[in-house]
């Protein structure tokens, strides 16, 4: 069953094109990660399908529901960590969540819910003194309020220290086993790496590239990464790399080159620096990461 | 019915704010002094009614700042601050929104309005005053009308701009429009018709319609047609006929066109 659907979904402000025609399916069960560059127009989407703003073109429809003409029965069902939100002036943490308890309208203990997230013993100080790390607790307890059947996490690891951010892994795979369809925009690719199942790259506006990890790593012609150690890096050296056929980027890190490409072209690789005059001290493989995934698809581009 | 999940919070905030509460308390207190003064320096007979003609322009004076200091923080003040996308985030449309934070924070202030007539009525009755129950009731009624209305306009200034700055800007502007331009523009304008030798006509009735169809005119029309006498004041612009329109207008108005604005505005 389709949870999420956008249409051919454009949003322009004045001159400035966000998001230019995008079409993207989430289906019920899965974790989708949306990634992209700062400006790419992840935000936008998210608001978007949270009605916070109407698109000048497309649709966008969660459980069938279009978020601009029926926001209030998507947002029934949905649960939202939002990017750039601040807390209520003068409510104390147990007191957002007991009014997230009472706008949905469902019969949960707030303690429960603030412990679950780990603020239960800062449950009666004001929302407003929390750390950052801690107002993104506090409104994941608030999404997570009514086990909604989709969670909106726009940026939830931000502010959030190691172990925190490892706990809010757990929180999503308790959801999704219990059913719950997240949807989940972060820049920090090693959390979209290990949560999500399927990716969304975007840039531009335009999504570029929708597919399992596996499937983007096979989109690059295998998804093998090779990192030669060479005695000294040069210009000519990562030139010589980069004209062979099979090789999808090639770039200096730390002393070595790290190279995307096939398997093929590995050898390849090899014999083009040994032709070239480079003494390659050391080599291995690696499969490709995430991050290498999204420098080749956007171009160069980070997150 | 989340508007009363909404008016509930925003309840409970108002009386947690120092300044709303200085507000509330000054409200009390004034409409007490003047029906503990009313008796000593009024006419006889002390009735509740006759009390209602008393301290209308009291309440005049004081309900406008109150209401637009109850109201402009609605909206404005959580777009700025950002607060605004998590109260979005929830199930509420944006116009149970606004409706729910004016009906929060203008219970509050009809709360107060209740408490302070209550203590009024009881010091003018008490020892020789007399209790019009029905005036009485349709006074401490209109108070709250009065009270929601300005309420009304400092939530449509909030949810017509972005920041709390500007939302108290133009409750402020709203004010002082509604309360004292209005009423100089209209009595300048009678004085100079006057002086034209102007004393009937279409001009005439035009500029007198005029001077009714702010908030408090209407509120004091109504205050002497139905809370002090129910003898027709005269024309039938100096009466209820214009009077109770023009302050359901002034009620539901503005706060009509800031929900429009407010539900399809990009809050990005």
């Amino acid at each position: 069953m389709t949870v999420l659907s956008a249409t051919n979904l454009s949003k322009r402000y004045s001159d400035v094109l966000a998001l230019d025609r995008v079409d993207l399916d989430v289906e019920a069960g899965e974790t989708f990660g949306f990634l992209g560059p700062n400006g790419a127009g992840k935000s936008t989407f998210i608001d978007i399908l949270l009605g916070f703003v109407a698109p000048s073109d497309g649709t966008m429809s969660v459980f069938g529901h279009d978020c601009q003409d029926d926001g209030v029965a998507v947002r029934e069902r949905v649960g939202v960590l939002p990017e750039g939100y601040a807390p209520f002036d003068g409510l104390s943490g147990r007191q957002h969540v007991e009014y997230a308890i009472q706008s949905k309208d469902v019969d949960e203990n707030p303690v429960d819910v603030l412990s679950r997230v780990g603020l239960r013993d800062d449950a009666a100080r004001p929302a407003t003194d929390y750390s950052k790390g801690m107002r993104q607790r506090l409104a994941l307890a608030m999404a997570l309020v009514g086990e909604p059947d989709l969670l909106v996490l726009d940026e939830p690891t931000t502010g959030l220290d190691p172990n925190g951010a490892a706990e809010m892994r757990t929180i999503l795979r308790e959801e999704t086993d219990r059913g719950a369809t997240i949807f989940f925009s972060s820049h920090v690719l090693e959390q979209v790496e290990a949560v999500c199942d399927r990716v969304g790259i975007l840039q531009n506006g335009r999504l570029i590239a929708t597919d399992t990890i596996s499937g983007l790593r096979d989109a690059i012609g295998g998804g093998t990464k090779l990192v030669i150690t060479p005695a000294a890096v040069d210009d000519d050296a990562l030139d010589a790399v980069r004209r062979i056929d099979g090789v999808e980027t090639a770039v200096e890190r730390d002393g070595a080159i790290e190279a995307t490409c096939t398997n093929d072209a590995k050898m390849d690789a090899l014999v083009e620096l040994h032709d070239a005059g480079v003494e390659v001290v050391n080599f291995r493989t690696e499969e490709a990461s995430l991050e290498d995934m999204f420098v080749e698809f956007t171009g160069g581009a980070r997150v | 019915m989340t508007w009363r999940v909404i008016a509930r919070r925003d309840w409970r905030l108002l009386l947690d704010a120092r300044l709303p509460k200085i507000a509330l308390v000054g409200l009390i207190a004034v409409v007490s002094i003047a029906a503990y003064v009313y008796p000593v320096i009024g006419t006889e007979p002390i009735t509740t009614s006759r009390f209602g003609a008393f301290v209308s322009g009291w309440l005049e004076g004081v309900l406008p700042a109150i209401g637009v200091l109850f109201g402009y923080g609605a909206i404005a003040r959580e777009h700025e601050s950002g607060a605004l996308r998590l109260a979005l985030s929830m199930p509420h449309g944006r116009s149970t929104l606004v409706l729910g934070r004016f009906v929060g924070r203008a219970g509050v202030l009809a709360a107060a309005i209740v408490v302070g007539m209550v203590i009024a009525g009881a010091l003018v009755v008490y020892p020789l005053g007399t209790l019009h129950p029905l005036r009485f009731l349709a006074l401490v009624l209109l108070t709250v009308a009065h009270g929601a209305t300005w309420v009304g306009i400092g939530v449509a200034a909030s949810a017509l701009v972005t920041t709390n700055r500007q939302a108290l800007v133009l409750a402020v502007v709203a004010l002082f429009v509604l309360v004292i331009v209005w009423d100089a523009v209209t009595a300048g304008a009678e004085a100079g018709i006057v002086a034209a030798g102007i004393t009937d006509g279409p001009i005439r009735t035009v500029v007198q319609v005029g001077a009714q169809l702010d908030p408090g005119s209407a509120f004091e029309t109504l205050v002497t047609a139905l809370a002090v006498s129910d003898q027709s004041a005269g024309a039938w612009y100096d009466g209820p006929a214009l009077a109770l329109p023009v302050l359901i207008g002034w009620l539901f108005g503005p706060l009509s066109v800031a929900i429009l604005r407010f539900k399809w505005r990009d809050l990005a």
